[in-house]
């Protein structure tokens, strides 16, 4: 079984906006090589946060796989990708790699935010279920909880009152139902109003 | 060392969006787990150190920088080199 992590990034938030245009902010987060391909296509407006976003969520993988120092952007780099659309919203796969290891991703840029996924394994079709919602609440978490747990209570065809969702010492969330861990890995993600979960599917 | 930890506070105050939570923050507190900034964040709370202070800070550093006391230490440190 794989494991995956997943990142949200809103791309109208004015810090991110600020953040992402500032050329030191993108000379510490980003590689040489993701900094020039940066710099040969100035209209992929995208692309920082498209980075940005496959290195947190592949930060999640390599914590789940016993990786325990801080994130550090620099670490990860964004090897190969290629895009498609589909309907409205352009899907980016590809890889990276971090200390040796290759990890899978896959982002998806919509109109006011970026969705991506990274896993230990190749993402294939139906293997993993996401999912995306808005809110104004200031704790997100809760509402992210809710959501996954709806979406696992269908899936599985568990009751919701009987999937718990738990965080391990080192704040990695699992799932548990009295007692037993369900064999999937999930992940969580929040910015700005847009939160996002997903997980393994290993029906 | 007290001059430094007060110009530190003042550049991650500008990215608390609630500023209660400096009401019960410990006295090492850590940037992420006390005074939740996420990763985006720190990245600018980095250059905003290394503008104000006139050092540079490689990702070795980076790493070890966890609490208000490791960036004191360490802006301390970088300035006496």
């Amino acid at each position: 079984m794989g494991f995956i992590g997943n990142d949200i990034i809103a791309l109208n938030d004015p810090a991110n906006r600020r953040s992402f245009s500032d050329e030191r902010y993108l000379r510490k987060v980003l590689t040489c090589k993701e900094y020039s391909l940066l710099k040969k296509n100035p209209k992929c407006y995208y692309l920082p946060y498209m980075f940005w976003t496959c290195k947190e969520s592949a930060y999640k993988v390599a914590m789940k796989k016993g990786y325990s120092e801080k994130f550090i952007p620099q670490f990860f780099e964004v090897l190969s990708f290629h895009s498609h659309q589909l309907k409205s919203v352009s899907v980016i796969t590809g890889q990276l790699i971090f200390e040796n290891e290759k990890i899978f991703f896959r982002a998806e840029i919509f109109p006011g935010f970026i969705s991506t996924i990274a896993c230990s394994e190749d993402i294939l079709p139906g293997k993993i279920t996401t999912g995306i919602g808005l809110t104004d609440d200031v704790d997100h978490s809760e509402k992210n909880r809710e959501y996954l747990i709806a979406s696992l209570s269908l899936e599985y065809k568990i009751a919701p009152q009987k999937i718990e969702v738990l965080k391990s010492d080192k704040g990695i969330p699992f799932i548990v139902m009295p007692g037993i861990k369900i064999p999937t890995d999930i992940s969580f993600s929040h910015d700005g109003i847009f939160f996002s979960f997903a997980y393994i599917n290993n029906q | 060392m007290e001059e430094i930890r007060s110009k530190v506070i003042k550049i991650l105050d500008k990215y608390i969006f609630e500023k209660k939570i400096w009401d019960n923050i410990p006295e090492d507190f850590s940037l992420i787990g006390d005074l939740k900034i996420n990763s985006a964040r720190i990245v600018d709370i980095v250059i905003d150190i290394e503008e104000t202070f006139d050092i540079e800070i490689d990702n070795k550093t980076l790493q070890n920088l966890k609490t208000i006391n490791d960036i004191v230490a360490t802006i301390t440190a970088k300035q006496r080199k």
